[in-house]
């Protein structure tokens, strides 16, 4: 660790090399394992020769062929795309005193924040926030009908919380009401 | 190579190979199906033209795979993958480099003196749980006794100040380790997440002279 942290960074897209890794795995490992056994008793195996014969039968122009082939396209192409774009933050950076002291929340975080606060909102029944690069999406369900009052009140709970957290810059809040019948009740 | 030009290097390269074979299949499939008669069949693109597989033609030409070699071939390529695969997902889990022991002796022949890191951690840890709020604290400590970094990764109640938080951590931390160092800290990074998890008071252990009983901490209520 004597390089210098960085907390907020681009993701390494970890997870689509790891399955493409594992996938290589399985596959190497299978191609190795029929192989041997090819070696050993002189024929491939049942689902190894299955495979074969079903590839030595494909024909240009048949439409396998070119659904595998659109299938390869779009993989092929997702890949690409996965490798060259940069991908979102997925921290928020937080304002520190000192120029050497980084702090940072993680988005999920902020949507947690976000949801605590509106919860605290008298009227508001259940809620749900999706925090993404600059804005918070907050989602109320409320029984009473007065949902503009309710959707004034919220956002700005919610944007006070925000700005007294010390993100820098403060994301813009956005806060959807809907009203629900609860059945029971008058 | 860092991990994420690893992984973006080896992801762009399998997505181009995927991206060409479907492409130019894609294209072999069209002008087998009949858009041969959309090109010109003149100049150098008749000649590729004539080249291109007719429908109905196998996709692949006679194979070895019977034979012996052809197995062995087939062997070692399987290897190679499974290898490749393997070091690829093992370089995927993430790894601390050991930290090394603050030494903070100038001349050996007057005694050694070295310190553990994850001694110095533990002790900021519960330097750190002692804030209100905080609910877990996880301290790093890496480089050295002349240059000290110091990763912080905390879990808060979701209610608390942040911006007291980190302004009293960043005060606290800086300043208690520095001292305990004798240097001054060159970086600290602090990674705040925040949970439904109410922070349990710590310290209030009532001690009742009369009945000699400790209490257990209580969660703070409301």
């Amino acid at each position: 660790m004597s390089r210098r942290l960085r907390l907020r960074r681009r993701p390494r897209r970890t997870l689509p090399a790891a399955l493409v890794a594992a996938l290589l795995v399985v596959l190497g490992t299978l191609t190795v394992l029929a192989a041997v056994l090819r070696l050993i008793d002189g024929a491939w195996p049942g689902p190894a020769e299955r495979t074969l014969s079903a590839v030595r039968s494909l024909t240009w122009g048949s439409g396998l062929v070119l659904t595998v082939a659109v299938i390869a396209v779009l993989l092929g192409g997702w890949l690409v795309v996965l490798a060259c774009s940069p991908g979102r933050f997925r921290h928020y950076r937080l304002r520190t005193a000192g120029a050497n002291t980084e702090a940072v929340l993680p988005h999920t975080s902020l949507a947690r924040l976000a949801v605590a606060h509106a919860r605290s909102v008298d009227g508001v029944q259940r809620v749900v926030a999706i925090a993404a690069g600059r804005t918070v999406r907050v989602r109320v369900d409320t029984p009473e009908s007065s949902t503009g009052a309710l959707r004034t009140a919220v956002t700005d709970r919610v944007r006070r919380a925000l700005s007294a957290s010390g993100l820098d810059p403060v994301p813009r809040v956005v806060v959807v009401v809907r009203l629900r019948n609860t059945g029971g009740q008058p | 190579m860092s991990r994420s030009l690893t992984n973006r290097f080896g992801l762009g390269l399998l997505g181009l190979g995927l991206l060409s074979a479907g492409l130019v299949s894609v294209c072999v499939t069209a002008v087998t199906r009949g858009a041969a008669q959309l090109l010109p069949s003149y100049g150098t693109l008749a000649g590729v033209t004539s080249q291109l597989p007719t429908a109905g033609a196998p996709l692949l030409p006679a194979d070895r795979l019977g034979t012996l070699g052809g197995a062995l071939v087939v062997v070692v390529a399987g290897l190679l993958l499974a290898a490749l695969g393997l070091v690829w997902l093992i370089s995927q889990i993430p790894r601390h480099s050991p930290a090394l022991p603050f030494r903070f002796h100038d001349d050996v022949s007057s005694g050694i003196t070295s310190l553990s890191p994850k001694v110095l951690a533990r002790m900021v840890d519960r330097d750190v749980l002692a804030h209100p709020g905080v609910t877990a604290a996880r301290t790093v400590l890496g480089g050295s006794t002349r240059s000290p970094h110091v990763l912080l990764r905390l879990t808060a109640y979701e209610l608390t100040d942040l911006t007291q938080l980190v302004d009293d951590l960043e005060r606290t931390v800086m300043t208690d380790l520095s001292t305990a160092l004798e240097r001054p800290i060159e970086h600290l990074s602090m990674e705040i997440s925040l949970g439904a998890d109410r922070p349990v008071v710590k310290d209030v252990a009532v001690r009742d002279h009369t009945a000699a009983t400790e209490r257990e901490p209580q969660p703070v209520p409301g």
